[in-house]
């Protein structure tokens, strides 16, 4: 009893082993895969950068010494944010390395500046805690809605309001405080946790 | 057909600079490196062949490190708690061309894949620049992200007549009862109670990494003015024409006699008018002891120690530590600048206490033979020619010390 039954077995396993063995070199041969470059990485970038230039702000310089951004926070010095945050920092042209175009002179910031306080006015009988924000930086152009942009916040450790430390806002002594901007009046005089938030996107 | 059939696969990867460049920088400012001790500053912690601060060693000890199966990673943060501070020594040594870009791959890019690579960090209140890199940024495609970091900086001290009059001692020397003994001492004491706590004095917390002044980690500098510190020593280089070849050879009263009465200058008389020789003030050692006194081998524990002695007129010299045989003279106008770094933890932490001593004496000398409440012997022959003493406390007092203040800074790196 020969018959090719067999034949048709034999190469149904061959066809099934290379099947297999092709699948598994597929699988081996693809471990190299790499993530692939797309949009999301220059906002990442940007994002990266933002956050770096809050943290670096907000760090003191010494240990005698507030930082720069609490400064300018208890100070409601949006002039001299833009001048660190976005021309000392972000857009800072002395840099050694080639001229790249990845941090363009095209990116506008808005910095605002948001609290928590006791609105003892609307209620007297019963205060109720509020938040409420201010703009500390007002941008160049403003924000058509459209643009692709990057939000990066921070939260400052502000010990008092209104410091008579007025020299980031007066360049030249003697200095008068009342020339100084000043914070809203609801933002109570006590140490407390102020979130920066900084809007970027390129125009 | 098969073949090429995969071979379309792979043509289709691509490799994502970008996220390698920000690897790397994450590497480079969020992280100590390896191997480090993730300790508070100034607890003791023992090291050994694999324990140890990366950057406690040099490039050549590295370089054999990392040929071993030992792991070691180029991270410049000052601690694992704090991202975006960066220690100096650590950048130093990693800028250090003693290291390939075989290396540095190595040791920070990872990968199979041998990339082009550029690292550069920008001081933005100096403008100094590091840079570390197999090229400049290439024409084509390339991968690149900016980290915004500060820098700590390192500590000094610096010690004058103007800044610190306490340390002069004229008016001990002139108080009867009279001191005065051959040699004149001066300390710069290094005490872990105060280094390493709230320099308040209360104690409660530690001084935070970015912040703390530790000679373990950071170089500790001493630059020592000894103008308005030297009685009679004073050698006017318009007045005294001859030269001192050479610090062995001591002042010559005959020939600074012939030279002295210059046109344009005090003549002889008033300078010196009880026509004494102005023997030399000499700088006699520079020590190191402990709180108990006993003296420290700094060099041989394995501390890096440089004195440089700047004389106005002359170049500037190293001078050798300890004892000085013949013993160096100083002079009105001279520096003498002294570096410590990496001391090791056993002679620094929280409760050692580590004192550099200057010890000045006078050359030729002749107090042994004044008696300081004879009226008839001149003052000038028993007051020392080196007024300076005391202690000065290296710590968190600005009016003492440069205290090591966070300078921003920018990281790119490219790679491709």
């Amino acid at each position: 009893m020969v018959n090719s039954d067999a034949q048709l077995y034999t190469m149904e396993g061959i066809a099934a082993g290379v099947i297999m063995i092709l699948t598994a070199y597929l699988v081996l041969g693809s471990t190299s895969v790499y993530t692939p470059g797309d949009t999301h990485i220059t906002d990442m970038q940007l994002e990266q950068v933002g956050a770096d230039v809050l943290k670096i702000m907000d760090t003191p310089p010494d240990l005698n010494n507030a930082s720069e951004l609490e400064k300018i926070v208890a100070t409601n010095d949006g002039a001299r944010f833009h001048q660190l945050f976005w021309e000392t920092y972000l857009m800072s042209g002395e840099i050694a390395a080639q001229k790249t175009t990845r941090t363009g002179s095209s990116i506008i910031t808005n910095a605002t500046v948001y609290y928590h306080y006791t609105d003892t006015v609307t209620d007297p009988l019963n205060p109720q805690p509020v938040i409420q924000g201010y703009q500390l930086s007002k941008p160049l152009i403003p924000y058509s809605g459209s643009e692709p942009g990057v939000r990066v916040t921070r939260y400052v450790n502000v010990t008092a309001r209104n410091t008579t430390d007025c020299s980031s806002c007066c360049p030249i002594p003697p200095c008068d405080p009342a020339l100084c901007p000043k914070m809203p009046a609801t933002v109570e005089d006590r140490p407390q946790v102020m979130l920066v938030e900084v809007f970027m996107w390129k125009a | 057909m098969v073949p090429s059939l995969l071979v379309g696969l792979q043509r289709s990867t691509a490799i994502d600079y970008d996220a390698v460049a920000y690897r790397t920088a994450v590497i480079l400012t969020e992280d100590p490196g390896e191997p480090s001790i993730s300790a508070l500053p100034g607890v003791y912690v023992p090291t050994d062949a694999t324990r140890f601060q990366w950057d406690s060693k040099t490039p050549s000890f590295l370089k054999n490190f990392m040929q071993g199966s030992s792991a070691l990673r180029f991270g410049l943060t000052v601690s694992r708690d704090s991202p975006n501070i960066l220690s100096q020594r650590k950048i130093n040594l990693f800028f250090d061309p003693a290291f390939t870009a075989e290396e540095i791959r190595q040791c920070l890019i990872y990968g199979e894949i041998p990339y082009g690579y550029n690292i550069t960090l920008t001081r933005l209140d100096t403008q100094e620049v590091f840079t570390n890199g197999t090229g400049p940024y290439p024409e084509g495609r390339y991968g690149y992200i900016r980290r915004y970091v500060k820098i700590k900086n390192y500590t000094s001290a610096t010690v004058t007549n103007e800044t610190h009059p306490g340390f002069n001692a004229t008016t001990q020397y002139l108080t009867p009862p009279f001191d005065n003994s051959q040699y004149q001492t001066f300390r710069v004491a290094l005490d872990g109670l105060w280094l390493y706590w709230d320099g308040t004095g209360s104690r409660k917390y530690l001084v935070s990494t970015p912040y703390v002044i530790d000679p373990t980690q950071d170089n500790i500098t001493v630059n020592l003015g000894l103008e308005g510190f030297l009685n009679n020593s004073h050698v006017n280089p318009n007045a005294f024409t001859q030269e001192l070849p050479n610090p062995k050879v001591y002042f010559d009263w005959d020939a600074w006699r012939a030279n002295c009465d210059q046109p344009g200058t005090p003549p002889c008389s008033v300078l010196y008018p009880q026509d004494i020789p102005p023997n030399y003030a000499t700088l006699r050692s520079i020590e190191f002891r402990d709180r108990s006194d006993n003296p420290i081998d700094l060099i041989t524990a394995g501390a890096k120690v440089t004195v440089s002695y700047h004389d106005p007129d002359t170049a500037d010299t190293m001078l050798p530590l300890t004892d000085l045989d013949p013993p160096s003279p100083v002079r009105v106008g001279n520096w003498i600048n002294l570096t410590i770094g990496n001391v090791p933890q056993d002679y620094m932490e929280q409760n050692k206490r580590m004192d550099i001593v200057y010890t000045f004496g006078e050359d030729p000398v002749v107090n042994p033979g004044v008696d300081p409440g004879d009226p008839a012997d001149d003052i000038s022959l028993y007051i020392p020619r080196t007024l300076i003493s005391g202690t000065l406390r290296y710590d968190y007092n600005p009016a003492n010390v440069t205290q090591p203040a966070l300078a921003p800074g920018i990281l790119e790196v490219a790679i491709w």
